[in-house]
């Protein structure tokens, strides 16, 4: 066999290896997604306002202990985008010796404060035995947490057992998803800390809202038109290169 | 050595970096145009789908006539991407939102963006890094491209999934020589989503 007949055998036998794994993986089973075209899924609260869906999702699984310490992990509510997203990297959480698995929660629940966009969500690792894990010093666990609107001026906050304590936060995606590093589990939400473009997050967003981001502004921050602009630019780029490179080829 | 072949590897790091970028822009923007609407979510991935089969064919990729083989390979990879999740559990959920009518529309809109996926993933972009630093590298950079792409749309979780996806999708890539295989893999993969 030549080599790059046995390259694609190996290819084609490490892709099947890895889908059956993902397939079989923690978290919230998903089918096959590889793209084509979707709705992003109304937010659900967990207390809804009238018109406004409820029954949003909560997230369980259990991951296996590997050589001692707890794999990278990425667990998610089921609805499209997730509500509520944690990422930890591979030995991100302090077990006992002879820890054989762990669980990973993500319960929501309704927030009583009126600066909160959306849902509390309760996220939570424990040992078999249900005894909470710490997060390890300097390990990297990312939370992303969607608000009930897009395009808000918040943070991701956590709150410390008599208030919400804001974390420095970054979009996480989409117009409505906020991401952000955590030291410690617990409850979190995305709380309103400037003005909103659409007024009060008290007012619910509409199950069905307007396309796109409503001010012109994509899921990094960055204006639409500039990322359309980019790829113009790209294609544009690469056609000069294009042509200067065939200058140069003769 | 002549001059263009002294150049050749340049070009091809350049290609590969720019089509990065602009697989990147173009990811980020779909995603911000999205929308909840069925009419911009069509409008977002149609637009999507053409501007990356435009920057793969700026990048020097066309299309060739495939093989009956090369379909045919196609259709298999596409079979194991169905079935092989819901052997691993045959409960798994469909996710809601994935279906936006018409049904006409959505087959068409996905199909240009699977073309659009594969003319720049497995196309222009493998075949830049292929020339560049190899065929392992090419099918690793694609199939983490290709992973990641998928993040601002679906979140993290899809990222160990549509990884080996990825990597299988190179490897019908390498096996066949050309896009049309992991394109119809793609799109049957893609398209059975309406109904499983």
């Amino acid at each position: 066999m030549d080599p790059r007949r046995r390259l694609a055998a190996g290819a084609l036998l490490l892709g099947l290896g890895l889908t059956w794994l993902a397939s079989l993986g923690p978290g919230p089973r998903i089918a096959p997604l590889l793209d084509g075209v979707f709705i992003e899924d109304p937010f659900r609260w967990a207390d809804p306002p009238p018109g406004a869906p409820g029954d949003p999702t909560s997230a369980q699984a259990t991951q296996p202990v590997v050589d001692g310490a707890v794999p990278l992990l990425a667990v998610s509510t089921s609805e499209v985008p997730p509500q509520a997203q944690i990422i930890a990297q591979a030995d991100a959480f302090a077990i006992e010796a002879g820890t054989e698995s762990v669980k990973v929660s993500i319960v929501p629940a309704a927030g009583s404060d009126p600066a909160i966009a959306g849902n509390v969500y309760r996220f939570s690792v424990t040992d078999a035995a249900g005894a909470p894990l710490a997060i390890r010093p300097e390990a990297v666990v990312t939370i992303v947490v969607r608000a009930s609107e897009p395009n808000l001026v918040a943070q991701i906050a956590r709150f410390d057992g008599t208030e919400w304590v804001t974390i420095p936060t970054q979009y996480g995606g989409l117009p409505d998803l906020f991401a952000a590093n955590i030291t410690e589990l617990g409850d979190f939400a995305v709380l309103v800390t400037g003005p909103s473009p659409s007024g009060s997050v008290a007012t619910v967003a509409s199950p069905v809202a307007s396309a796109g981001a409503g001010d012109g502004t994509s899921a990094e921050g960055l204006p639409v038109w500039l990322l359309v602009l980019l790829v113009l630019a790209a294609i544009g780029g690469g056609l000069a290169w294009g042509l200067i490179g065939n200058r140069d080829g003769g | 050595m002549t001059a263009a072949a002294r150049l050749r590897p340049r070009h091809d790091a350049a290609t590969a970096l720019w089509l990065g970028a602009g697989l990147a822009a173009a990811s980020l923007a779909r995603a911000a145009l999205n929308g909840h609407a069925a009419f911009s979510a069509f409008a977002a991935g149609a637009a999507f789908g053409t501007a990356l089969v435009a920057m793969a064919v700026v990048a020097g990729w066309r299309p060739a006539r495939p093989a009956i083989g090369s379909l045919l390979v196609g259709v298999l990879g596409g079979l194991v991407l169905v079935v092989l999740p819901r052997l691993a559990d045959p409960l798994v959920p469909a996710l809601i939102g994935m279906r936006p009518e018409p049904l006409a529309g959505w087959v068409l809109v996905t199909t240009v963006v699977v073309a659009g996926e594969e003319a720049l993933l497995r196309g222009a972009l493998f075949g830049a890094l292929e020339r560049f630093a190899g065929p392992v590298a090419a099918v690793a950079v694609t199939s983490l491209a290709f992973a990641l792409m998928h993040v601002p749309l679906y979140g993290w979780q899809v990222v160990p999934l549509d990884l080996g996806v990825g990597v299988w999708l190179a490897g019908l890539r390498l096996a066949t020589g050309g896009v049309a295989a992991p394109a119809v893999a793609h799109g049957i993969a893609d398209l059975s989503t309406w109904w499983i």
